[in-house]
């Protein structure tokens, strides 16, 4: 069943023409990208690897929201769904198959990205820096999976494309932004200074942070440039964030349950 | 016959509306967006919640507007009419999101210190400076253009020497000699040539591990440029 549900779902983004719009985009944006780095007066290697990297982030990102999205929808709409749940398999089962099935696209989607990347470090860069390549790596496909199964969550929820879309996006912008939240969240200057209304709105960004994963503090450029140096920050954080996922897949079967077909 | 004549209505109307932007346009056409030189950089925060926690994009995009300012649109800017208070805030500002690129001080030594109004080149050497005290053993090279841009551009001899001071006490192993000798050569200038003698004898004195070529250079220049005749035996 899980290779079906796989099958079916690449065939579908194949069919939707992600992987066409993906490879177009990513050889537009690492045209500009070149050429960007290239009119700098230096550190052409650099700058063109930081617009590359982070364009094709982005680009991924977006790819695999709207892309979930509108899949999701039409599976609903068009009773696939209840024809797969229609054959002897329990809805939880039928659900984590589900969200595997497109987890392996954002994971090629990651993959074929760094690849991507790294090519075009061999080619502008004099330093390689393999482990942070690797980094970079594991950080992009974490961000891309979570993105695509909070997109799958709030779809299956909502049940409108549109909606979930642009949620997704405002959720992904939240959570790079977080640690900015946190910086006022737990800024106790500025609690003194203004107390009151300032507190209620550092209590309520305090418990927010709960729901958010901290991605500002992964797939950071720099470090394909300069390099990373390994402590327990970032490992906690990658582990922070992977347990991210079965979060959203039990929210996402909580709902599921309660639905009728 | 009616449908014909609603066409030709609409037919019509749609030329009159077509001319009417056209009289529009003739008028909205020489409004151009206004395009300064350089504008004042935002606040930190600002821009850290624009970056979306990418401080090397932001710092990457800010360089090339940086480099690209005042020439953008197919124009050309002098440097003279630039605001170099605005250009040091930037520099400053864009140092707080990649504080390890060499990009900007390379813009700063190489490009905008070839300002025509040269009195300009001080917020430079502030910025190289400043970009220098952050990592002495590091950033020597930049803090030696400083000195070149004070001494050659500015002309300031005493503003040269002592920024070549403040390089040449550095205790950097991997500054090189003629990062040390840099306030003889301007003292020699000044034509204060004893003084110029003593740094010299100093280094002669204080490190052993330089070539021969350096040795005989710096004979030379005691014997030779500062006319001192019985110059220490070197090595």
């Amino acid at each position: 069943m899980r290779s079906e549900i796989t099958k079916y779902t690449i065939l579908n983004a194949i069919k939707d023409k992600l992987f066409l719009a993906i490879m177009l985009l990513l050889a537009l944006f690492t045209i500009i990208a070149l050429f960007i780095g290239s009119t700098s007066i230096v550190e052409q290697g650099q700058t063109s690897i930081v617009y590359v990297a982070s364009s094709y982030r982005l680009l991924i990102i977006f790819g695999l929201i709207l892309f979930s999205c509108f899949q999701a929808q039409r599976a609903y709409e068009g009773k696939e769904i209840e024809l797969m749940l229609s054959r002897p398999i329990s809805r939880e089962r039928f659900l984590v198959n589900y969200f595997i099935a497109f987890g392996f696209v954002a994971l090629g989607l990651s993959i074929v990205c760094t690849a991507a990347v790294y090519c075009i470090m061999l080619l502008k860069m004099h330093v390689l820096h393999h482990s942070a390549v690797l980094t970079w790596c594991i950080c992009m496909m974490l961000e891309s999976i979570i993105m695509t199964f909070f997109a799958l969550f709030v779809t299956l929820i909502s049940g409108s494309a549109v909606f979930s879309a642009l949620m997704s996006m405002a959720f992904y912008v939240m959570s790079r932004l977080f640690g900015f939240m946190m910086i006022l969240a737990n800024n106790e200057h500025a609690a003194s200074a203004y107390p009151g209304f300032f507190k209620i709105i550092q209590q309520f960004l305090r418990y927010l942070s709960i729901f958010f994963p901290r991605f500002d503090m992964l797939t950071k450029s720099e470090w394909l440039i300069y390099g990373i140096s390994f402590d327990a920050t970032i490992i906690f954080f990658i582990v922070a964030v992977l347990f991210y996922i079965p979060l959203i897949l039990v929210a996402t079967i909580m709902d599921f349950n309660k639905r009728q077909f | 016959m009616i449908l014909s004549n609603k066409l030709n209505n609409i037919k019509l109307m749609f030329g009159l509306l077509c001319i009417f932007q056209a009289i529009i346009w003739n008028f909205t056409s020489h409004k151009l967006p206004y395009l300064g030189i350089i504008d004042r950089p935002p606040s930190v925060a600002e821009a850290q919640f624009i970056s979306l926690g990418e401080d090397a994009l932001y710092f990457r995009i800010g360089s090339i507007v940086m480099q690209n300012a005042g020439d953008s649109f197919g124009r050309f800017t002098a440097l003279r009419d630039y605001d170099y208070k605005i250009l040091l805030e930037w520099l400053q500002f864009l140092d707080k999101f990649d504080a390890k690129s060499t990009f900007l001080p390379s813009i700063s030594s190489y490009y905008y210190s070839n300002t025509q109004k040269i009195s300009d080149n001080i917020y430079l050497i502030k910025y190289l400076e400043q970009y220098y005290e952050r990592n002495p053993q590091k950033n020597w090279w930049w803090m030696s253009q400083a000195v070149h841009i004070a001494l050659h551009k500015m002309r300031d001899r005493s503003l040269a020497l002592s920024l070549a001071l403040k390089l040449a006490k550095s205790d950097n192993p991997a500054l090189p000699y003629w990062a040390r000798q840099m306030p003889a050569f301007i003292l020699e200038q000044m034509g204060e040539k004893e003084q110029a003698y003593i740094i010299i004898k100093d280094i002669l004195s204080k490190y052993s591990d330089y070539s021969q070529d350096e040795a005989n250079f710096m004979n030379f220049f005691i014997k030779e440029r500062l006319g001192i005749l019985s110059p220490p035996s070197a090595q």
